[in-house]
């Protein structure tokens, strides 16, 4: 047990489970209650590593740090125009707000320009030319 | 005319709210304030039935004309250009705000020029943000110390900072700074002050100023087109 705290201070979970094949033929020797306290020991290690590495990072409160999600700046593409109006709603309520001020042919038009570019600036630019009467 | 004004402000307000769901702020989290210096009184009395409330003029005289002129108007009116200290008792008596006090000594004047029947005067210290020596504003290291005195000042109230950045059209570099005067903008809180705008973001920066936390954008071209 001694030598279990010993490591455990030392090295950390991932360096752990090499060490402790290492040691364990070492221990053959010992009685059984001391080995399967180490290898239930040397099991939770294992699990902690697993989860360790699963956990996704968290993610940061500031709208700064989120700026990477935002370098995905474009909608799905290949959506169909009810799912497309329902993205854009979602996604850019500013730009969705004049959109639903179209009429049909007009929403046509924006959906037609998102299918040849799907970045966000190209949607808003389409709206805000046609709302401004320049298309 | 009117109908033009009306569809530019929808546009723009639109890229604000986009902006705001996209970097996660809260809807209606940044205000518009509308650049109007050197542009026509009619044009803002335009905007202003298009349902803009806030303007911000760079110069005491021309804002005073239009003031005068558009006097039935419900509007704010921003102080946003160099204040010169000759300048200080036009922009206390008449102003809503002043963005760009970017000496302690400027502070005192305009807190002491405040008429007492007006509300106390809302400030935001420039913060030379790019160190550019072309540019007003308080150097990073000095403004933790003038804040504290500013906010202290009775006819003044100190809601933020302001800064005009060196022009980038990366994005990311664009939020660069704007970062570094939103950490700014924290760090006088936690130390106790009680600031709730960050005054940053053109029309070529808007998204990244609302991405680092701006609470007031000045937009002017997008609004009034080009300046003659």
């Amino acid at each position: 047990m001694l030598l279990l705290t010993l490591l455990q201070d030392r090295y950390t979970p991932r360096r752990w489970t090499p060490v402790l094949l290492l040691v364990a033929p070492l221990l053959l020797g010992a009685d059984d209650s001391y080995l399967r306290e180490i290898e239930e020991e040397a099991k939770r290690q294992a699990a902690m590593l697993i989860i360790d590495q699963a956990a996704p990072s968290r993610p940061e409160a500031t709208a700064a740090n989120n700026k990477g999600e935002t370098t995905a700046d474009r909608l799905a593409s290949g959506l169909d125009q009810a799912a497309f109006e329902q993205a854009l709603r979602e996604s850019l309520p500013g730009t969705y707000a004049l959109y639903q001020q179209f009429d049909t042919a007009r929403k046509q038009q924006v959906y037609i320009a998102y299918q040849s570019d799907s970045r966000f600036a190209h949607i808003s630019e389409q709206v805000i030319q046609l709302l401004s009467g320049k298309l | 005319m009117s109908i033009d004004f009306a569809a530019r402000l929808q546009a723009v307000l639109a890229r604000i709210h986009d902006a705001e769901r996209r970097f996660q702020r809260p809807v209606n989290s940044v205000r518009l304030l509308a650049a109007s210096k050197t542009h026509p009184a009619d044009a803002i009395a335009a905007l202003a039935a298009a349902g803009q409330h806030c303007f911000g003029e760079n110069y005491l005289q021309e804002a005073l004309d239009k003031m005068a002129e558009l006097q039935t108007l419900d509007v704010e009116w921003h102080f946003i250009g160099p204040i010169q200290a000759n300048k200080t008792r036009g922009i206390a008596e008449h102003f809503a705000w002043a963005h760009s006090v970017d000496r302690l000594k400027t502070a005192e004047r305009l807190s002491a020029q405040r008429p007492e029947g007006l509300p106390p005067l809302n400030v935001c210290l420039e913060v030379n943000i790019d160190q550019e020596p072309s540019k007003h504003g308080f150097d990073e290291s000095e403004v933790a110390a003038v804040a504290r005195t500013v906010a202290a000042l009775p006819r003044l109230r100190l809601r933020g900072l302001m800064a005009i950045p060196a022009p980038a059209s990366d994005f990311d570099r664009q939020c660069q700074p704007f970062a570094r005067l939103r950490e700014l903008h924290d760090r006088l809180n936690a130390e106790g002050l009680a600031l709730d705008t960050l005054s940053i973001g053109m029309s070529d920066d808007l998204e990244a100023a609302i991405a680092e936390g701006a609470t007031l954008v000045r937009i002017g071209t997008a609004l009034f087109g080009p300046r003659a």
